[in-house]
């Protein structure tokens, strides 16, 4: 699954410490989403859609 | 020159680099105190009777210890633990401490391991052997437990996934040799023969589990 976290987190110039804060995860987590080699579970996808304001399958797709 | 080689390397490479030096490492040290224990107790090593799974046990043990080591040598320099953990930027005082807590865990394991060898050699009565592994082994159940209980889900879908893996190869392995036992075709194992393979399945699981998952 491909996502486009990396991008939005650049957008809002957020860095990976505040990112991992607000979605309760560690940086070694938004570093493994980012790079694609770990899938978020639904829970923590809702979350990140919420965070930044948009449907989950805007950011994320197959 | 430093710039070159890392230029060179391809990235899935390094891992495994560091870990075959660990390994050699971890052989050289093996050997050497292994040298200096028949050294020292040169009736001791035959009477306890030592077989291969001991040599594994102790290599096993020795990886953990030194793996440990080299994670709290390495969270001395908040930079060096960042770029080991490919952190943007130095780690934070609280990976800082979640990082020595695992790395005293993993140390933890390995000594526990060392134990039933080491109080073979050293003539501990049996029972106040177990006794003591039994204590230690509920000490480290609590630790683990806090590691699990502290991890996020990226952690704990790791320890799920080595779980799955280990139980599958170790369960495989121990049906082909059961069934090769039982036709007289293998010697029969003792449990700390299972247990040390089990333990190495488990590791090596562990280690591709963490390397997939961008945490090694």
């Amino acid at each position: 699954m491909n996502n486009r976290l990396k991008v939005l987190r650049a957008e809002r110039d957020w860095s990976q410490a505040h990112l991992a804060e607000v979605l309760g995860v560690s940086r070694q987590t938004v570093n493994a989403l980012e790079t694609g080699r770990y899938d978020p579970s639904l829970p923590l996808a809702f979350k990140i859609a919420r965070i930044f304001e948009q449907p989950i399958e805007s950011i994320f797709s197959e | 020159m430093t710039n070159l080689s890392s230029k060179s390397m391809p990235q899935w490479a390094k891992p495994l680099g560091g870990i075959a030096l660990i390994f050699a490492v971890c052989g050289v040290v093996g050997y050497g105190v292994g040298h200096l224990a028949a050294e020292v107790f040169p009736h001791a090593l035959p009477a306890a009777d030592l077989r291969w799974s001991d040599v594994l046990a102790c290599l096993l043990a020795g990886g953990l210890i030194f793996g440990a080591i080299a994670v709290l040598i390495t969270s001395l320099d908040a930079r060096r633990l960042g770029r080991m953990y490919k952190l943007e930027g130095p780690a934070s005082a609280h990976e800082i401490a979640v990082a020595r807590f695992q790395a005293l865990v993993i140390g933890f394991s390995g000594l526990i391991l060392l134990l039933p060898m080491v109080f073979s050699l050293t003539g501990l009565p049996p029972l106040f052997g177990v006794a003591a592994i039994a204590l230690l082994f509920v000490a480290h159940t609590v630790m683990n437990w806090r590691v699990y209980r502290q991890a996020d889900e990226l952690l704990r879908r790791s320890v799920l996934e080595t779980a799955t893996i280990a139980f599958f190869l170790g369960q495989g392995l121990l049906f082909i040799w059961a069934a090769a036992e039982r036709l007289g075709v293998a010697t029969p194992l003792t449990a700390w023969d299972v247990y040390a393979v089990l333990m190495a399945v488990y590791l090596a699981a562990s280690l591709a589990v963490s390397v997939r998952r961008g945490l090694a």
